[in-house]
């Protein structure tokens, strides 16, 4: 193969590591401002998802370009298929983490205590989204080490199982108060449909890491 | 007065064949950028090995072909030189030697490694025996055939596989320091394994100078060049960089081409 053909293979991996590096560094911020409960530090966040669409949108010319250029075979054809596929889940990932800021800022001082301790429970939750995205960018550097590849995967699917008993827990507590006051609160239940439209990031991120185990090691997507 | 990064431009380019009355190529304008790689793609009979012939005057080796308008070579100050406008031998060895030319089937001279690629230096007049050896090694080097051959440098070239032998061939033409470098469908001769080490040679070559390329095989001409000419019946229909020529062709005829759905 030509070291052409590989510069542009590596550009890619190496564009797709920076919005996960990007969504990261949001993801970080996020906790931050909802642990401080402070809303200027909220529209931080929002700053490294600005440039997500067009960071996508080059990764997919790029990849474009490979497919017109050096018709990829075999590892590689697999490595630019899953990588066309991943960028829009990382689309996703970003619209997800951008709703989720904008609705989260009903977290501030003035909110109820009872909401206050559903959000500071709920951080868990982010917290083990960044230790994903973390694994999903050490997956992406990594492309010849079989074994280590399906020990990061495998970490991704226990943040994902963490999240989903954190996200159980959270709601399980919430109805059971709302039932012992016979109060239906709708502000609380928002609040749950937001904390588990956060916790779908990792559904994206585990979609992401088997797409990477395609790539690396093959099978079907 | 060409743009800095042009060596070559075609302008109003035709070719007739002699004893023929309609041309084989027509009105052709064609840039060649400085240290680009440029491809010739198009379907049998379409002209693009006549026009890789023309610019370095190897028609002239059969009399009767006539050529109108203008294929300009640039020097290094930005002076230009209308090749067709060259009449005399020496001229056309000159012009041979700035524009070198490889073929599709590896053409060694029944002779030594060393002789093969001291030949052409020789008839460029160098005379000094360490400025052949050393210009020998270099170019040899720079061809990616010196470890294979430097202990057999004596040895006759026909000994050499056909991938070393068209390696070799480009060391004689990149001894004379040519600046643009013609290769005819290289690789048409060659297994696949030969061939992903000329196409790495051509890339490397082009740091040093200009190169054309004529190929049958689209996917060389997609990975390997900078800019790509699609030709047909005599025409140069589109000429763009690669990328867009394989993306987003502007003609019709060029994406079906390149589609395979004529050709």
């Amino acid at each position: 193969m030509l070291n052409k053909n590989e510069q542009k293979l590596r550009e890619v991996r190496e564009k797709t590591a920076e919005i996960l590096e990007d969504l990261m560094i949001s993801q970080k911020l996020a906790l931050q401002a909802i642990e401080a409960c402070d809303s200027k530090s909220f529209e931080q966040v929002k700053v490294p998802l600005k440039t997500i669409n067009k960071k996508v949108d080059d990764v997919d010319n790029l990849i474009l370009s490979i497919f017109a250029l050096y018709s990829p075979e075999a590892r590689d054809l697999r490595e630019m298929v899953a990588f066309l596929k991943m960028t829009s889940s990382l689309q996703r990932i970003a619209m997800n983490e951008k709703n989720y800021m904008k609705n989260m800022e009903i977290c501030n001082p003035e909110s109820g205590e009872d909401m206050r301790r559903v959000i500071k429970e709920s951080l868990s939750i982010n917290r083990c989204t960044i230790k994903a995205l973390e694994y999903t960018v050490e997956m992406i550097h990594e492309t010849e080490d079989k074994d280590k590849l399906k020990d990061l995967a495998s970490k991704i699917d226990v943040e994902n199982s963490k999240t989903d008993d954190i996200y159980s827990l959270i709601e399980k507590d919430t109805l059971q108060r709302m039932h012992k006051d016979h109060l239906i609160n709708e502000e609380m239940l928002n609040l749950l449909k937001y904390i588990r439209k956060n916790s779908k990031i990792i559904d994206r991120l585990e979609d992401i890491s088997s797409r990477l185990i395609f790539a690396r090691i093959g099978g079907k997507l | 007065m060409a743009k800095n990064n042009i060596i070559m431009d075609i302008k109003d380019f035709d070719f007739t064949y002699a004893g023929v009355d309609d041309p084989s190529l027509k009105k052709i304008n064609l840039p060649i950028e400085k240290n680009k790689i440029t491809a010739m793609i198009g379907p049998s009979g379409c002209g693009k090995s006549t026009l890789l012939r023309a610019m370095n005057r190897i028609h002239d080796l059969y009399p009767g072909n006539t050529y109108e308008g203008e294929i300009n070579l640039y020097g290094s100050e930005g002076e230009k030189q209308n090749i067709l406008e060259l009449k005399k031998e020496n001229d056309f060895i000159k012009l041979r030697q700035k524009v070198g030319m490889i073929f599709q089937k590896p053409t060694p001279f029944p002779m030594s490694i060393f002789d093969n690629v001291a030949y052409g230096l020789k008839l460029a007049g160098i005379k000094d025996k360490v400025e052949i050896e050393e210009r020998v090694k270099k170019a040899l080097k720079d061809a990616a055939i010196w470890k294979e051959t430097k202990d057999r440098l004596n040895k006759s070239a026909l000994g050499l596989s056909g991938g070393q032998q068209q390696r070799l061939c480009i060391a004689r033409a990149v001894a004379l320091k040519p600046e643009v470098l013609l290769f005819d469908e290289p690789t048409s001769a060659l297994d696949p394994i030969s061939t992903g080490a000329i196409e790495e040679l051509i890339a490397e070559l082009k740091k040093d100078v200009s190169v054309v390329i004529v190929t049958h095989n689209m996917q060389q001409a997609s990975r390997l060049s900078d800019y790509t000419a699609f030709m047909y019946l005599g025409d140069l229909i589109e000429y763009d960089k690669t990328e867009n020529i394989f993306l987003n062709p502007s003609e019709k005829l060029t994406e079906d081409y390149i589609t395979g759905r004529f050709g």
